[in-house]
């Protein structure tokens, strides 16, 4: 019994024993074969990385075409981990099968598989820039070796990020000048007219275009599609908008955009020689209150037979931009007949403006476009007094009359106004018509100020609208407009959306925020300026920096884009984005390759910006800290967003042209993100 | 009488038998005791391999993913490990943060019945061998080779390990090696 | 009587039969017990000849590529004592004298270039302290030239 027990105990313990070592023996067998597993995924690793890395830069390559793999990521949302072996053409695991066989005849296998992990969007929020392709993850070589019942892998992973090279909310915009008023309120246009009159050599206007226009490189459009596209209302949403803020700016629309002469928008321009102004009625309900009925009045033929006679009132203007295609310019071509008083034309000047939103005056240069900020455009408004006799021997008088009976308002100050000045036909022509005085028809000066001609300031949007009437044929026009498409905007609630309806940004705008966005997109740090054209300039001396670079310029040297070393324009091969952490900048001539490439600069502590040559810049540029001071014309395709202008006799003006394929509403802005792998790998085990 | 006479063992059938009983009972428990010794050094002697197997390999593993301390100089390569007797501290990459983190192997407890220690990044530390260290050097290593290959630089880690359970009844198991870690020595030699 | 006689007799038996069976029960419990410890034995052997092929190994591919020698080398060399052959990299091995490692390095060429060197290190060792018979274990891996 007893040795039954003691024999008992023993085989529970040898047998115990038994299995226990033969469990360890497994567990330290696995500890080796995955030893072994590890060098066949090293081997892995090893032996195709460099045919896996030559494969994807292949594919990556900004000018490959129909890459699957830029096709996949620049899709528009998160991609699922994905495995792109077959994308990239998989040679290199038929091989690793051979080795495999020849380590092991039957245990040991070897896979190099090349994954796209983790990819999440990386600009999510409508606050600042909400992106849907702009993505980040791992580009990941992932070896996968198995002996016997050991697996290993090894990852070799590297961060690959799409981003979009273009400055965000800004690549909305033609101009955004975030300090035009520099702060100061009514003063004068502080973008600055030349209203004392020094211009001496000709007007230089910078004109916006927020168009494409025939002469757009780039993105050349014909004019019968331009001139279809105005029909629509809601056409503001297709093109650069502008914002001069963030106080109240004037621009003084004054005469003269060259040869032509500027014709503003109150023109009719159906037919580019003949100008016929729009004529608007005003409402009775603004109409001073003697005016609204009829008034017996003596009439002008007073010498023959003293009548008085019952007239009716109306009263209309013309809202005039100037016109001056006369030799006339340096005197007062636009003020025919002195109806402004001499004070007005002191304070506004009748001499060049340098801004000019609205494009040229050419059909099919016009641009209608969004202009936030408190803008407001001074303009001549020519006031006619409408008379009609309502005795029909009278009516017949007027009638007949060739040209027919003209009673214009002139511009009084309210020191010289009194009851008793004679509002007469402009030809001072006597044919029956009222002898008619100022107290007869306005009980005060204000009555007076509200129906006479003046140069008057209107907010932007008001003007837009206005516009809007003329575009549209509004016949019988009155103004008000009959129909308000803009309401003023101060850039608190702007709203960017694509055609098809995703939602880029919403809410207020600010050069910091932008500026924020933009450099978390960096994807490469550079101490000098000098290093950064040795490394992006190619043999050609052209650029292809296909990235978004900072360079930090501690010595705050000047960026001169390209260096005098270098032809201009310089060609750009490869677009990307640049970060200037200090210095200002001097831009002397870029030029993309394609219409696919974009260049964009952001220097957000940059105190000057200038153009030293008249060539072409295919740039968009983000300074909001910057002055534009005066240099050569500018000739920019892109954006321009920039403190504020330097304009006094020295400034050359130029013309910026709104680039139409980077407006976040065109399917076009899609091409320009770039693919970014990172040059830096991560290894690790799993 | 006669009957109980003649039931009775003998004086010698009670000695011869009791005698065979207790040799045997004897030899039994001897025999089993023996077992039992032998039994608990096997044991032991498995556990220990087992522990020093599991330690190495989780060890290689973290030199594999040693990463290169780029603030340091050529001059400072040793300090790429920081070696006391009783911690080895590195830098590697961790798959589960996707981060480089700091990894510390530190021995605490009595001398000669150590435990071991690994702890990486801010994890919770972790007992790798339980009180079973006789004894455990790590030491850094750093050949430069000369000739045509002056330059290169190769660095290794030396270990020495001995271990044994703290009843002390198996023979230690002692095992030394080198680890190479290959990705930093090539990280080094790029530098 | 006759009956008791027989039976004092039969107890005798009995325990050497009992014995008998006990041995017989023992036999196979001795012969689990030493397999185990056979086993403890070969695994441990195993594991040290594997952890001394790994230390070959790795101090190979934690040379520059160009460094890694091509060719054949003999337990000797490897061990550093054959003053006669000298290897031309210094290995650096824990001294074992019951391990024999074999080290083979072979150049693997695409387009007249050395693209790879395949390493395949041998360690021949006796299967236990008490059994002479030789054993072998193998690894093998491929280092890439990244110059290429």
């Amino acid at each position: 019994m007893f040795a039954l027990i003691i024999g008992t105990v023993m085989l529970i313990l040898a047998v115990s024993l038994f299995s226990f070592v033969g469990h360890q023996h497994t567990g330290i067998q696995n500890i080796v074969n995955g030893e072994v597993a590890h060098f066949l995924a090293e081997a892995g690793i090893n032996s195709c990385i460099g045919t896996v890395r030559e494969a994807i830069s292949r594919e990556l390559d900004q000018s490959a075409q129909n890459s699957a793999i830029r096709e996949l990521l620049f899709k528009p949302g998160t991609p699922a981990d994905v495995c792109i072996n077959n994308l990239l053409g998989d040679s290199w695991n038929a091989e690793l099968e051979k080795f495999a066989r020849e380590v092991d005849e039957k245990d040991a296998e070897i896979r190099v598989e090349v994954w796209l992990r983790n990819m999440k969007l990386s600009e999510t929020n409508t606050g600042s820039w909400s992106d849907p392709i702009s993505k980040e993850g791992w580009l990941a070589i992932e070896s996968v070796a198995h002996y016997k019942n050991s697996q290993r892998t090894l990852a070799v992973r590297r961060n690959i990020r799409v981003s979009s090279i273009l400055p965000g909310p800004m690549s909305k915009f033609t101009l955004f000048a975030g300090n035009a008023s520099r702060n100061g309120e009514a003063v004068f246009n502080l973008i600055r007219n030349d209203y004392r009159g020094t211009v001496t050599d000709g007007p230089k206007p910078l004109i916006c275009y927020n168009h494409a226009t025939s002469e757009t490189p780039l993105s050349s459009a014909n004019f019968g599609d331009i001139l279809e596209e105005e029909k629509d209302p809601q056409i503001w949403k297709k093109r650069g908008w502008i914002y001069l803020g963030p106080k109240k700016v004037r621009l003084n629309l004054c005469s003269g955009a060259g040869k032509l002469g500027e014709i503003f928008h109150f023109y009719d321009v159906s037919n580019t020689f003949q100008f016929n102004p729009v004529k608007f009625a005003t409402g009775q309900e603004f109409l001073p209150q003697k005016l609204r009925s009829a008034i017996q009045i003596p009439w002008d033929l007073s010498s023959s037979a003293v009548r008085n006679v019952s007239y009716s009132f109306g009263h209309s203007f013309i809202l005039d931009g100037f016109h001056d295609r006369s030799n006339r310019k340096e005197s007062e071509a636009m003020y025919e007949g002195n109806v402004l008083s001499a004070g007005e034309k002191a304070q506004y000047s009748s001499k060049s403006s340098i801004l000019h939103l609205y494009g040229d005056a050419r059909k099919g240069f016009q641009s209608r476009t969004k202009v936030f900020g408190p803008v407001v455009a001074a303009f001549p408004r020519f006031a006619s007094l409408e008379i009609t006799p309502e005795e029909p021997d009278v009516k017949a008088m007027f009638d007949n009359l060739k040209p027919p009976p003209l009673y214009l308002i002139h511009s009084k100050s309210e020191n010289s106004y009194d009851n008793s000045i004679e509002i007469k036909d402009v030809l001072n022509r006597k044919f029956g018509g009222p002898l008619l005085k100022s107290g007869m028809i306005c009980e005060n000066y204000a009555d007076y100020r509200s129906i006479m001609s003046r140069i008057t300031e209107l907010p932007y949007v008001s003007s837009y609208n206005s516009m809007q009437e003329v575009y549209s044929s509004v016949i019988n026009r009155t103004f008000p407009p009959v129909k308000e498409i803009l309401k003023p905007d101060n850039l608190s609630e702007v709203t960017v959306e694509s055609s098809e309806g995703h939602l880029f940004f919403k809410g207020s705008l600010t050069s910091d925020k932008v500026c924020g966005t933009l450099a978390a997109r960096v994807h490469n740090n550079i101490d000098e300026i000098s290093e950064f054209w040795e490394k992006f300039v190619n043999e050609d001396g052209e650029l292809e920096l296909n990235q978004i670079v900072r360079i930090r310029n501690k010595k705050k040297l000047d960026f001169m884009v390209p260096p005098p070393e270098y032809s201009i324009p310089m060609q750009i091969k490869g677009g990307g984005m640049v970060i200037l952490e200090n210095g200002n900048l001097m831009i002397r001539g870029i030029k993309c390759s394609n219409e696919k490439e974009a260049l964009t600069i952001v220097a957000p502590s940059a105190r000057t910006v200038s153009f030293p040559t008249a060539t072409e810049n295919h740039l968009n540029l983000v300074a909001p800290e910057a002055e534009l001071s005066y240099g050569s014309r500018i000739n920019l395709l892109g954006t321009l967003c920039i403190g504020s202008i330097f304009a006094d006799h020295r400034f050359q003006g130029g013309a910026i042209r709104f680039r139409t394929d980077q407006d976040p509403a065109n399917p076009g802005y899609q091409k320009f993100y770039k693919v970014y792998l990172d040059e830096v790998d991560s290894y690790w085990h799993e | 009488m006669k009957k109980s006479e003649k039931n009775a063992f003998t004086l010698v059938e009670i000695l011869v038998v009791c005698a065979v009983v207790s040799v045997f009972l004897a030899s039994a428990i001897t025999l089993f005791s023996n077992f039992r010794q032998g039994f608990t050094r096997s044991e032991s002697s498995a556990i220990l391999l087992q522990d020093a197997a599991l330690f190495l390999a989780q060890l290689r593993n973290d030199l594999n993913n040693a990463v290169l301390d780029t603030s340091l100089t050529n001059s400072e390569i040793e300090q790429q490990f920081s070696v006391t007797p009783k911690q080895l501290n590195f830098k590697a990459y961790d798959n589960r943060e996707g981060a480089v983190l700091p990894v510390i192997y530190r021995l605490s407890g009595k001398e000669g019945n150590a435990s071991l220690w690994r702890k990486i990044g801010n994890r919770a530390e972790k007992e790798l061998i339980k009180s079973n260290v006789a004894s455990l050097t790590w030491q850094t290593e750093i050949e430069s080779f000369s000739g045509k290959a002056s330059g290169t630089v190769r660095l290794c880690l030396n270990i020495n390990c001995i271990l044994q359970t703290q009843r002390a009844q198996e023979k230690p198991f002692e095992i030394r090696t080198r680890i190479f870690p290959a990705r930093l020595n090539r990280q080094l030699n790029n530098k | 009587m006759n009956s008791t006689n027989r039976k004092s007799g039969l107890s005798l038996i009995e325990i050497m039969l009992s014995l008998a069976i006990f041995a017989i029960i023992l036999l196979p419990v001795f012969m689990t017990f030493s397999s185990g410890n056979k086993n403890i034995m070969i695994t441990e052997t195993e594991f040290r000849a594997h952890t001394a092929a790994l230390e070959i190994m790795e101090q190979i591919i934690s040379l520059p590529f160009e460094l890694i020698p091509v060719g054949k080398f003999s337990s000797r060399q490897i061990k550093s004592d054959d003053p006669e052959n000298p290897s031309p990299i210094p290995f650096n091995v824990t001294a074992n004298s019951s391990f024999q490692p074999e080290l083979e390095i072979t150049p693997v060429k695409k387009n007249d270039k050395v693209r790879f060197k395949k390493i395949s290190v041998i360690m021949k060792f006796p299967a236990a302290k008490t059994d002479k018979r030789e054993r072998k274990i193998e690894l093998k891996t491929l280092v890439a030239n990244e110059e290429i």
